[in-house]
């Protein structure tokens, strides 16, 4: 079965510089999530499951289990999310509009309609 | 079982008196609404494009306004109605239980935004079903998708009128003029009548039905990204003066957290209110009102609050009412509002039937550690168990990413630089907007206690407590206009995308005939005004497990389409044979646990097998079934491949 993967040799076109370069953010993104999940997770169950007699430490009002386990990880993932879109995302022509081609032919063709009406 | 109380037990006001200025600022907020959608249209008559100009804003969105119609369609009313309601029950551990919303902004508009832009531009889509269309060349995928996103949003669209309506009532509920137009319809309308049995909510349905309808029709998607905008700035700036003042009311986080450490979850149920006084006064009790409980041996003072209105009718030759309510057992609140309730001599509270929560009950510390109270009979090991915790790092940071509402957004940014400013931006006002409503709503469980029985109703009776502490009416029209701009940036957005899927993507792509501008001009106007006509008349008297409907048809868009979409965007291989199967093996893994749930315990909502929510179930077969199906038929034209991932 052939397998329609962008074409290495060259004669063929090379990979889209978007579809390559989106892959990549995609891959790095997937891998931010994942380690968020597991910090939350471990962290708040850790500290903070199972203890309710009401005698909580508090940081800064909050009690502790969500500091470190929801305040912390977000104001990281908020540095990293300002950091990534700034200097890691890359900037791409992302091509001609089809949508806006396909209108301007649609008034072309009304307007050369018209004028044959006309004649 | 119920509990005799003495017949000392009286009424107090709990509620506070509203003012005209709520309306009034509720007002001008609609009016401005209203104006930015007649210079949408404006606009709109200018554009070439007109399809494209209607329903995608001509794919011309800039960083800003990218970045609000994002967040304000993603901040929908359940963020300010279910939201704060599950935090005022569960407390602290809301905090895990929405954490995932710290990458919310990248895995939604990162993950896919760049790729969908581009094949959007290729193919000319401005509908999701237009984009698998056109990438994959199948008008068969086209009216699947377009058909999946009818039933889901539709379903999506009803409780959301619901709630919206249910927020502008409890906004209203003591203006006078309102009162008078309420009394009004309830003439009209009679009582048993076809359109309900409430007619103050039959009103602010109306009303709020109407003014979406016209922008949304009127003005199309640059209306509703240019709302989007007003009502993102509305969120923002309601939850940040909630946030202030309701700490500074609650004594300070630091003291509000350790009041809340000490508490206990309290008993829920049922009260029974008899009237006393001339049957001729007779008047109902709104829901808030506190009410003054000794016990039988009259040394302990307690409080009870109704939570719903109280409407007596005659029974047995007496005037009762049984309503929900709430026995509060916050000692330091008691203390303190007990000598100041004041008392209703026409009203003796005759019987209590209260139940403890089924988890937490009697635990000091149940609201400041994990996995948080619960009173609902089945949930015994707590709100947030750790498989469910989990779960909801899927539920919402990746479904979210399936969302079609988040996806014709990111078809409409005009580059890839605004892509890159919207992720900033939007990361910014999510965090504020949602770890302040867990620092609020853990605050109001102190501020205004009682609310378990009808916890929706948390929202509307703080923006109102806060606004009366301050004495400044006006801010009750203000802060309840946060949660009513969500509920409107939802809303049309949605009606926007039920219209585009039969206008574009039904009618306009399978017409055997070239359709004029005129004709599709007429029809868009038409079928999103129709539309928003059809879901006011259902949601009228909407049916039963609105808040399971909503679950479903959210994670039901998410399992349908997210995987298929990815694949199309991110997999040469993928064809429309491969595609069909994702979507259908999504729908019906997920279908299945609803269904396997309403046989084994007659109830409309999700079915957690091995612990594990069904959107997780459901992505997983959307994504098996995909790639095996895929890789089971013939991989896609060589042409195909190299329009959409060669240079």
């Amino acid at each position: 079965m052939a397998d329609p993967l962008p074409p290495t040799s060259t004669n063929e076109p090379p990979p889209d510089p978007v579809f390559v370069a989106a892959r990549r953010e995609a891959l790095v993104i997937l891998g931010a999530w994942a380690t968020c999940l597991v910090w939350c997770i471990t962290t708040c169950v850790v500290l903070g499951y199972g203890d309710s007699s009401g005698d909580v430490t508090l940081i800064l009002g909050i009690p502790h289990w969500v500091f470190w386990g929801v305040v912390v990880p977000w104001a990281s993932a908020g540095v990293f999310s300002v950091v990534f879109a700034t200097f890691f995302m890359k900037d791409h022509d992302l091509g001609p509009d089809r949508m806006i081609e396909d209108a301007e032919r649609t008034t072309r063709d009304n307007a050369d309609s018209a004028e044959g009406d006309d004649a | 079982m119920p509990d005799a109380l003495p017949s000392t037990t009286c009424l107090a006001a709990g509620a506070t008196a509203a003012s005209p200025s709520a309306l009034i600022t509720f007002a001008v907020y609609t009016l401005i609404v209203l104006s930015l959608a007649v210079i949408s249209h404006r606009l709109i008559q200018r554009r070439k494009a007109f399809l494209g100009e209607y329903y995608l804003g001509s794919r011309n969105l800039g960083p800003w306004t990218f970045a609000f119609t994002f967040a304000a369609t993603v901040a929908s009313v359940g963020s300010f109605g279910g939201f704060p309601a599950k935090i005022y029950t569960h407390g602290w551990i809301l905090a895990l239980w929405i954490a995932s919303y710290m990458v919310f902004p990248l895995t939604t508009m990162g993950l896919l935004g760049k790729r969908l832009n581009q094949v959007a531009r290729k193919t000319g889509a401005i509908t999701l079903p237009d984009l698998l269309r056109g990438r994959f060349n199948s008008p068969l995928i086209g009216v699947v998708v377009s058909a999946l996103m009818l039933f889901f949003l539709s379903s999506y669209l009803i409780p959301q009128f619901k709630l919206a309506s249910l927020m502008l009532k409890a906004l209203l509920a003591d203006v006078a003029f309102y009162q008078q137009a309420v009394a009004v319809v309830g003439q009209v309308t009679g009582p048993d009548s076809w359109f309900g049995d409430d007619p103050g909510y039959l009103l602010c349905l109306v009303v709020f039905a109407l003014a979406v309808v016209f922008y949304t029709s009127f003005g199309g998607f640059r209306a509703v990204v240019w709302t989007d905008v007003l009502q993102g700035c509305v969120m923002l700036v309601g939850v940040v003066v909630l946030l202030v003042l309701t700490t500074r009311l609650a004594g300070g986080l630091d003291s509000a957290t350790k009041e809340l450490a000490a508490q206990s979850p309290p008993q829920i149920g049922e009260v029974e209110l008899e009237w006393v006084g001339d049957p001729d006064e007779v008047k109902p009790l709104r829901a808030g009102r506190l009410i003054q409980h000794t016990t039988n041996d009259g040394q302990t003072k307690r409080l009870i609050r109704i939570n719903v209105d109280a409407a007596f009718v005659k029974s047995d030759g007496r005037l009762t009412a049984k309503v929900k309510a709430v026995l509060i057992n916050n000692e330091a609140y008691i203390a303190k509002t007990y000598p100041s309730v004041e008392t209703l001599p026409d009203v003796r509270v005759t019987s209590t039937d209260f139940k403890p929560f089924a988890s937490g009950a009697g635990e000091v510390g149940a609201y400041t550690s994990g996995p948080g109270p619960d009173p609902r009979p089945t949930q015994v090991d707590g709100f947030l168990p750790v498989g469910v915790a989990v779960s909801f790092f899927f539920m919402w940071a990746i479904s979210g990413a399936g969302q079609p509402g988040n996806m014709v957004r990111l078809m409409a940014f005009n580059s890839t630089r605004t892509l890159r400013r919207g992720i900033v931006i939007v990361t910014l006002m999510l965090g504020v907007i949602y770890l302040s409503l867990v620092i609020i709503f853990c605050c109001a469980r102190n501020l205004i206690p009682g609310w378990e029985a009808n916890p929706d109703n948390a929202m509307p009776a703080l923006c109102v407590f806060v606004a009366d502490a301050v004495n400044q009416p006006w801010l009750a029209g203000l802060l309840v206009a946060a949660p009513f701009a969500a509920a409107m940036s939802t809303v049309d957005s949605f009606i926007l995308m039920i219209s585009s899927s039969v206008v574009r993507d039904l009618w306009q792509r399978n017409s055997k005939r070239p359709v004029s501008d005129k004709a599709v001009k007429r029809a868009s106007y038409l079928v999103t005004a129709g539309i928003g006509v059809v879901v006011l008349l259902v949601a009228m008297n909407p049916p039963q497990f609105l808040q399971d409907v909503i679950v479903y048809a959210a994670t039901g868009l998410a399992v349908c389409f997210l995987v298929p979409v990815a694949l199309a965007l991110y997999w040469p291989r993928a064809n429309t044979f491969g595609t069909l199967a994702a979507i259908a093996g999504g729908f019906f893994a997920h279908l299945s646990l609803y269904v396997t749930n309403w046989v084994m315990f007659d109830a409309f909502s999700p079915y957690n097998l091995l612990g594990v929510s069904p959107i997780i179930w459901g992505l997983a077969a959307s994504l098996i079934v995909g790639i095996a199906a895929t890789l089971a038929s013939p991989p896609p034209p060589r042409e195909q491949v190299r329009r959409f991932f060669c240079a």
